[in-house]
């Protein structure tokens, strides 16, 4: 506010706004992880709009170049632009984990805030959810893959089987947590229903830990796509998702190895750039949980 | 504490119910099932598919299939692999010991390499070394294994030629045919779980020696390195535990992606290739088996978890 100037005219919510997104990009972790995702974002978004080559235009005469200027990233075994293929694998990659923390985190809140408040939901809620994430690695994901057929819902649904038990961990985790505390009480007794408590007093409580999960939950899921469709097992090709192209780069890892690195960096810029701004959120958020390592349940390996 | 270790093997029993029940269903209820995966592609009469159901018993009522199901499960009877044409449990087996060479080699490595890591960034907070070390493990947790796989062979492999690019050797076959096969493979694995024990070891030794008991050992005039090595590590140890079955499962499910990157012929590949495949009864069989698997290490992990941390007394 002291600093008034040409803020002091915004209207009070935009200020506000402002002054929080101000404080977030103090935090390091935080600015470091917009900064590197942003550029992915944006060009992922605007792809057809900058003017790349098709990322499917085959060119036989062209196949197997190393990366110059009319091809920055190379081109594969058909002559395709690396390039365009791997900014449109980028657009799908990013829709593939976006769509599926959007279920996995709907679907997460729904029922953790039922095990959290219904003892006898829990039981049965929690015990699925400990029990799907026994499973180590990305085998669940490769059984449903393997019963469901190659498609980009395909993914996401084994995607939201594998991460939802984690979302739902950290929300019933934190409506335990506030249940017992005393506006509930008096909430109840003003004569408010479950859900009128669940909805308007219980979830504003569980954001900021359910935010912190869901950006790690993020970048998990990118890593998930990549690896599944290495595995053959992912988005169908010939869509070129970043799994996908070094999938195909495989075969010529001796002749080519280009066709690989570039969708790879862009994969582990992308994941660290979410791991950041979800390690920024946590101190932003939830200073408690700093030094947490959390993120040990968020691997792939 | 041998109530406690009665408890958690009674607390074993229902674990592995569901999840095999879980399997069941998986398998049972998702709509590509196995028959359509036995009869393939061909085109088959209405009449030929039911005869097929019927041989197989999927007509028949769910729970009386998984009544019939569970005894075979617990008895190892898989089932028989259509492709394999061998059963499921001798394909498996014949494939274990390279996931768990892979898998234990890669723990080894990984609580070698981590813990001082993490004892050296805890003790020196916030000095240029502890900045390094957390701005490595957030590159290293980032990057996707098998991409790393894939740079190794094209730097190690193609290009220094140091190590062979794929393949696995038994141990009989000596020490260097079994080493060399396995060094890069358990590097790609190692990484990412390396850095997560790095983090893991740096925030319980934080944890512990914001104790008292440490200011007190310090007051005291002990050294340093006694304060650290005797006082602090000790109980940092304890928590460092439990997460060691933690990064075994971490292996185990690694392992599906970096088998297939170096053609290791273990468990991962091959539940991958069923799974292109469609070979249902290999998918069924390596999913009971690597749950199982997983189970018992969290169970031993546990218990001796109680056996080591004298101050623990379930009563």
């Amino acid at each position: 506010m002291a600093d008034g100037g040409s803020e002091a005219r915004l209207p009070i919510g935009t200020m506000r706004h402002f002054a929080a997104l101000r404080r977030m990009f103090r935090n390091r972790l935080f600015a470091a992880g917009v900064l590197i995702l942003l550029p992915l974002a944006v060009m992922a978004a605007g792809v057809s709009a900058l003017g790349v080559h098709d990322p499917m235009a085959i060119n036989t005469a062209n196949k197997l170049q190393p990366p110059s200027l009319s091809h920055p990233f190379g081109t594969d075994e058909f002559g395709r632009d690396l390039f365009a293929r791997v900014l449109h694998g980028s657009q799908i990659s990013l829709r593939v984990a976006a769509a599926a923390t959007v279920v996995m985190a709907l679907l997460g809140i729904v029922l953790g805030c039922v095990a959290g408040f219904y003892r006898a939901a829990d039981a049965v809620i929690s015990r699925i959810g400990d029990a799907l994430l026994n499973f180590p690695g990305l085998i669940i994901g490769i059984m449903v893959m393997a019963a469901l057929g190659q498609s980009e819902r395909n993914v996401v649904l084994s995607m939201v089987i594998m991460y939802t038990p984690r979302i739902v961990r950290v929300v019933r985790a934190s409506v335990i947590e506030v249940k017992t505390i005393d506006f509930v009480d008096s909430a109840r007794v003003a004569g408010a229903g479950d859900f009128r408590i669940l909805a308007s007093d219980i979830l504003p409580h569980t954001i900021a830990p359910l935010v912190v999960q869901i950006t790690f939950g993020f970048a998990w899921a990118i890593l998930v796509e990549s690896g599944l469709s290495f595995l053959g097992l992912g988005t169908p090709p010939p869509a070129p998702s970043w799994g996908n192209i070094i999938s195909d780069g495989r075969e010529f890892i001796r002749t080519a190895p280009w066709i690989m690195i570039f969708p790879g960096l862009m994969i582990s810029l992308a994941v660290m750039g979410l791991n950041l701004i979800g390690d920024g959120l946590r101190d932003i958020l939830d200073p408690r949980l700093r030094n947490a390592a959390r993120r040990i349940e968020t691997s792939v390996g | 504490m041998w109530t406690y270790i009665l408890r958690r093997l009674l607390a074993f029993i229902p674990t592995v119910f569901l999840s095999v029940t879980l399997i069941f269903l998986f398998t049972r209820l998702l709509p590509g099932n196995p028959v359509w995966a036995l009869i393939g592609d061909q085109s088959v009469s209405a009449e030929k598919i039911d005869e097929v159901v019927r041989q197989m018993g999927y007509d028949r009522p769910i729970l009386v299939q998984y009544l019939e199901w569970l005894p075979r499960v617990f008895t190892g009877e898989f089932g028989h692999s259509v492709f394999y044409k061998e059963a499921v449990l001798d394909v498996i087996l014949d494939r274990f010991p390279v996931t768990f060479n892979l898998a234990f080699l890669s723990l080894v490595v990984t609580v070698v390499v981590a813990v001082p890591i993490g004892i050296l960034s805890a003790t020196r907070r916030n000095t240029w070394l502890d900045h390094l070390g957390m701005a490595t493990t957030t590159i290293w947790i980032s990057l996707p294994a098998f991409w790393l796989g894939f740079l190794f062979i094209i730097f190690f492999s193609v290009g220094l030629r140091w190590f062979p690019s794929s393949g696995y050797r038994d141990l009989s076959f000596g020490f260097d045919a079994w080493f060399s096969r396995l060094v890069l493979p358990v590097l790609s694995l190692s990484l990412a779980h390396i850095a997560l024990l790095v983090r893991m070891t740096r925030s319980s030794m934080l944890d512990v020696l914001s104790n008292e008991y440490i200011v007190t050992a310090r007051a005291k005039g002990l050294s340093e390195s006694i304060v650290i090595y005797k006082h602090a590590l000790r109980n940092a140890f304890v928590s460092i535990i439990t997460v060691i079955g933690l990064i075994f499962a971490l292996n185990l499910g690694g392992s599906i992606i970096i088998e297939n990157v170096y053609a290791l012929p273990g468990l991962g590949q091959l539940v991958a290739t069923a799974a292109l495949r469609r070979d249902y009864a290999i998918i069924e069989g390596s999913m009971l088996y690597f749950i199982l698997v997983a189970l018992i290490v969290n169970l031993v992990i546990d218990i001796s978890y109680s056996l080591i941390n004298p101050r623990i007394r379930y009563g």
